[in-house]
């Protein structure tokens, strides 16, 4: 008889679907948590002075939320299955194991999600980086775009302090746009060794 | 894209992916990756695994699908008649 724990353990691995579901209703409930919150705060602009530090408040919270809610996605990724597991280890299922073997196998998945999933391996390394690659591709795209239509919007205002406010806006990202645009070639610049010269081959006569 | 012999190897001589993936230093799930040709390895993780299976890089991996190796035996064999 298994324990509860033990079927949630054994329940079937995270699969590319389960985690594209899950990554896709997170990045649905970010922004409807973030709307939700502008809508509730906008009447308290103009009225408290607490607008500031609630926004500041709910912004870094919602980063730390996903940050940690995609941490937490990763490492249930990466364990292995305790069913594959105890496979891979003893050649059996889980359920014809001894106690004292199911003890151990418990003991070392949960150990390993506590510690952030398998230790990293070389694939690891390269799927982060193409990954890391891959985001920085988007956002070198995608940012430029943002920041012409925020200044389109801006410009499009009648003039007055909500104009000026988005232009102190459109000013700031169009500022922060810079670096992502410009660092990959500051690095590569930066960190290019010189090309190594051809030796120069010296004829000593009569040897030739 | 780069084919291996790794999962006929590792049957060959019995081992586990873990085994194999603990004398090579990845993970497990790194061997089945490798063994299904969703990951070309490193330089250095595929001299590791042949030299670990005692065999040439060239008998391990290959830029063309591998011929099996039953019908390789069998050419040879009719050579030698």
């Amino acid at each position: 008889m298994l324990t509860r724990f033990e079927r949630d353990l054994q329940a079937r691995p995270m699969t590319r679907r389960i985690r594209r579901f899950s990554v896709a209703a997170y990045v649905f409930t970010i922004l409807i948590l973030f709307l939700t919150v502008g809508i509730y705060l906008l009447p308290f602009r103009d009225t408290t002075r607490l607008y500031g530090l609630a926004a500041f408040i709910v912004v870094w919270t919602y980063i730390g939320y996903a940050v940690f809610f995609l941490r937490i996605l990763r490492r249930g990724s990466s364990v292995t299955s305790m069913e594959e597991r105890v496979q891979l280890d003893f050649g059996r299922p889980y359920a014809k194991l001894s106690l004292m073997h199911r003890f151990d196998v418990r003991a070392r998945v949960t150990r390993e999600f506590r510690q952030g999933g398998r230790p990293p391996d070389e694939r690891d390394a390269v799927v982060q980086r193409e990954a890391e690659q891959r985001a920085f591709r988007i956002l070198r795209i995608a940012l430029p775009i943002f920041a012409l239509v925020y200044w389109g919007v801006c410009l499009s205002m009648p003039l007055g302090p909500v104009r000026v406010g988005l232009l102190i806006g459109a000013v700031v990202m169009s500022v922060m746009l810079i670096p992502v645009m410009i660092l990959p070639d500051v690095i590569r610049l930066w960190t290019e060794p010189d090309a190594a010269p051809e030796p120069n081959v010296v004829t000593i006569p009569g040897e030739a | 894209m780069l084919y291996n012999r790794i999962a006929v190897l590792r049957a060959e001589r019995r081992l586990t992916r873990a085994d194999l993936a603990r004398e090579v230093g990845v993970n497990t799930q790194t061997i089945g990756f490798l063994e299904r040709g969703d990951y070309t390895p490193s330089l250095e993780l595929g001299f590791k695994i042949s030299r670990f299976f005692k065999l040439p890089v060239e008998a391990v991996f290959s830029p063309e699908p591998f011929r099996p190796l039953s019908e390789q035996v069998y050419e040879m064999q009719r050579r030698e008649a």
